[in-house]
């Protein structure tokens, strides 16, 4: 069993990160919006940890666009 | 520890997925929902690339768009459901973005990256690299000849597959075809998305 | 190979994923296809709202290009179907039932009745929250017996599924759209324009057909 430090680092901000999003801190949409970058991070770590270089860029792309989708329906929600 | 190390991966995605499912339950408003659903997203992807092996990575790229997908679709009917759709939304009034170098560099890198990456995923990073253009220098285009050229293009991507199938020997032509034809459609999409939500300059 | 569904007649091989037509299948994807054909020619239905306690009635009129829409979105949701009869591959039955779902939203969204639009959202948030007890189910598959192939499976020789895997995908088709499961789907046919709608239900039940037999072969 090869455990490195990032599928345990990655497998410690998937989890945390899962626990803070869901349950965020003050609850408005700009911080669990931030929060969801957190496992967003680990994911990309447990892909690194298996030298999933493609499903790595694609997922970091990804994360970017859905970012920006997201800001837009909030800014839309919360007025000019 | 009589686990492997996939066991314990597995389990501990799984326990978040399970966390996430149960503040969907909870959770009351529509926006905080969506977000929510991102997060079990994140999950699922988890348990796909846990496999390790180079059909994960394989795996892992039609559950992202099917992510995507399912963003856009969902996030279009909140818009109209909740009536935001005419909301005007007060453009970025920062004399740094509007007159600086910086915002071309940035999408100019976007919009390579999507390039190499290509497929729709490329699509949409490139997509979103001419909608900051866009948004940081405040055109406002018509856009009907764009989309006539997206729709020409996923033509150009089908055809692209059934040389795949029935011409193997053609594969390079195929290949750049698809790579182009995917790549400017989901960039125009993109680009329309950004655009068409309409915004005000002051 | 010999399935539940019968001996297969033909495999058509797209590189190693395999499309295979029994008898099971091929009826399937007769009646979906049937359908489909059915949604192109067909004009949409005018729903008629009758007044309480006497002979008169209002129809609802359909603006052209919300039919367009509408129509493009069935007949996506059909060939998603028809895809999902026939393919021999676990993931593509996957990918194409998370595209059933996410056309199943499209055929409601250009009504613009508030209370089917929330309906609709509503449908999708489950529905696309499905997908993840799908892909789990697909990468399970994949990590204990190595093959995604239906016909690999069938054939006997790879250990055996985990019966985890098979409920994780029968979750995820449940709650991708069995309409006796849940309220939001049933409350979406409110939407005018029949056969559009029909070809929600009839898309879910075909998959759930597809996933039983799917199911029983491992």
């Amino acid at each position: 069993m090869i455990v490195t430090p990032e599928f345990v680092a990655g497998m410690i901000l998937l989890i945390g990160g899962t626990v803070v999003t869901a349950f965020p801190r003050p609850k408005n949409y700009v911080t669990q919006l931030i929060n969801l970058e957190i496992p967003g991070w680990g994911l990309l770590l447990v892909m690194l940890h298996y030298n999933e270089s493609l499903a790595l860029f694609t997922f970091a792309a990804v994360s970017v666009l859905s970012t920006y989708i997201f800001v837009r329906i909030i800014q839309k929600k919360e007025g000019a | 520890m009589m686990w492997g190390e996939y066991s314990i991966g597995l389990l501990l995605v799984l326990v978040s997925g399970v966390i996430g499912f149960a503040a969907l339950a909870i959770e009351i408003d529509d926006l905080h929902r969506l977000l929510l659903l991102d997060l079990v997203e994140i999950s699922s992807l988890g348990i796909i690339a846990l496999l390790g092996t180079d059909l994960a990575e394989a795996l892992v790229l039609p559950g992202l768009t099917v992510g995507i997908a399912e963003l856009l679709a969902l996030s279009q009917i909140y818009i109209t459901k909740e009536r935001l759709k005419d909301k005007p939304v007060k453009g970025l009034n920062i004399e740094v973005i509007r007159k600086a170098d910086a915002p071309v560099v940035i999408s100019a890198f976007l919009v390579v990256y999507g390039l190499i990456l290509s497929g729709f995923t490329g699509g949409g990073v490139a997509g979103l690299g001419l909608v900051f253009f866009f948004m940081s220098r405040g055109y406002q285009e018509d856009l009907n000849m764009l989309e006539m050229a997206s729709g020409i293009s996923w033509a150009i991507w089908i055809f692209a597959f059934f040389v795949f199938m029935f011409l193997p020997q053609y594969w390079f032509v195929a290949l750049m075809c698809a790579a182009v034809g995917i790549v400017l459609k989901v960039t125009v999409k993109m680009s329309l998305v950004g655009t068409m939500w309409g915004e005000v300059r002051e | 190979m010999s399935s539940i569904g019968g001996v297969p007649f033909y495999i058509l091989e797209f590189g190693d994923e395999l499309v295979y037509f029994t008898p099971y299948t091929i009826t399937l994807f007769l009646l979906a296809l049937v359908f489909t054909v059915l949604v192109i020619l067909s004009r949409p239905e005018r729903q008629v709202d009758i007044a309480f306690g006497g002979d008169a009635y209002t129809t609802k009129q359909i603006l052209k290009d919300e039919m367009r829409f509408r129509r493009f979105m069935s007949i996506a949701c059909g060939l998603a179907s028809m895809g999902a009869m026939v393919t021999g591959d676990i993931f593509n039955f996957t990918l194409f039932t998370a595209m059933v779902g996410i056309t199943n939203v499209g055929i409601v969204a250009a009504v613009k009745s508030p209370h089917v639009q929330n309906a609709a959202y509503q449908y999708g948030l489950v529905a696309l929250s499905a997908t993840v007890p799908l892909f789990g189910a697909a990468a399970v598959y994949a990590a204990s017996t190595g093959s995604l192939s239906m016909i690999e499976l069938a054939r006997g020789t790879l250990p055996a599924v985990p019966i985890i895997a098979k409920a994780l995908l029968v979750i995820g088709v449940v709650g991708e759209g069995m309409a006796p499961f849940y309220a939001a789907k049933a409350e979406m046919f409110r939407a005018p324009g029949a056969p559009y709608v029909i070809m929600c239900s009839l898309s879910s039940l075909l998959i759930f057909l597809r996933v039983v037999e799917v199911v029983m072969l491992g």
